[in-house]
């Protein structure tokens, strides 16, 4: 077993190609379920988008087509601030029907 | 429907925080939806209780005193505001405190995603909001209903009050609706107006729904 990479919160051109071709999106009730691999650690990653949260603040309502993701996976990566999680990679994507 | 993801515009710092942001957002998803479902659930209580407060201004309270057809509609109202109140009683109490069974493991823990305890909650969370909508709703329409029924009851056509044909020697038949009878002397309220027979004359009287025959 691998040692995981330490946190870090970046971005890369790259990420969100990546993360589209290992994405398996599911349609929900209430949204999106994205299921997919991390393009920068490598781990399996569960990120949900909503389309309406219970009293959400309306100033935290993504902009209408571009969602922003960031890895969500349930590994604990080294120097990974309290309260964070994942590796810190963070990128866009679009959903389209 | 399928979904297609493709890659979006270069990611910002700021994109990060608002995905942050909306995790966050989901995971305390649930105990927002318990706590609002509790503070639903204490003030549609006050309101039904304020309800009652309607008693105070009395009218008519028993359905035999409704015409026939209304008393049914009456009724038919009350179970149904008996029913939505019961269904939102259950809906809310769910929405505040959680299904009252247990549910099996597979249903709970989705294998399929990485985060399946986020799933979960999720998911909990998405249902709860849906119970404690529809509680809402199903809560406001037995208001309604209730509402309704007490108005029906109060302003609904009273129910025909017995009538009496009364043949005298004369050969008049009066009938109407019995008004008094003092001293032998009946008074009857007919269609013509109210109409005062010696029953010392009378040589039958029949009790009848309608009057139909001529009246005297």
């Amino acid at each position: 077993m691998t040692n995981p990479i330490p946190f870090e919160i970046v971005t890369d051109g790259t990420y969100a190609v990546a993360f589209a071709a290992t994405c398996t999106p599911h349609e929900t009730r209430r949204g999106v379920q994205l299921t997919g691999t991390c393009p920068r650690c490598g781990d399996p990653m569960y990120f949900p988008v909503p389309v309406r949260v219970f009293q959400r603040p309306a100033s935290a309502t993504p902009a209408a087509k571009t969602e922003p993701v960031m890895c969500t996976c349930r590994i604990t990566h080294p120097r990974t601030p309290e309260g964070d999680e994942g590796c810190g990679a963070y990128w866009n994507i679009e959903l389209s029907k | 429907m399928t979904i297609r993801v493709s890659a979006g515009r270069t990611a910002e710092p700021h994109d990060r925080q608002v995905a942050k942001a909306t995790r966050e957002l989901l995971a305390g998803e649930l105990t927002r939806v318990r706590s609002g479902a509790l503070a639903w659930r204490n003030g549609l209580g006050a309101l039904l209780a304020g309800l009652i407060s309607f008693g105070l201004v009395k009218g008519r309270s028993d359905i035999t005193q409704l015409d026939p057809l209304y008393a049914a509609v009456v009724g038919c109202l009350l179970l149904a505001s008996l029913t939505a109140g019961a269904a939102a009683a259950v809906l809310i109490m769910r929405a505040a405190h959680g299904r009252p069974y247990a549910l099996t493991l597979r249903k709970v823990v989705d294998e399929s995603v990485a985060d399946p305890a986020g799933a979960a909650q999720q998911a909990e969370a998405s249902a709860s909001e849906r119970a404690l909508r529809w509680g809402v709703v199903l809560s406001f329409c037995c208001v309604a209903l209730l509402t309704s029924a007490v108005g029906v009851t109060w302003y609904g056509p009273e129910n025909a009050k017995p009538l009496l044909q009364v043949h005298l020697s004369n050969g008049t038949v009066p009938c109407g609706e019995i008004v008094s009878l003092s001293a032998g002397r009946l008074t009857l309220r007919t269609s013509g107006g109210q109409v005062t027979v010696d029953l010392t004359k009378a040589d039958g009287m029949t009790p009848v729904d309608s009057c139909t025959s001529p009246q005297g």
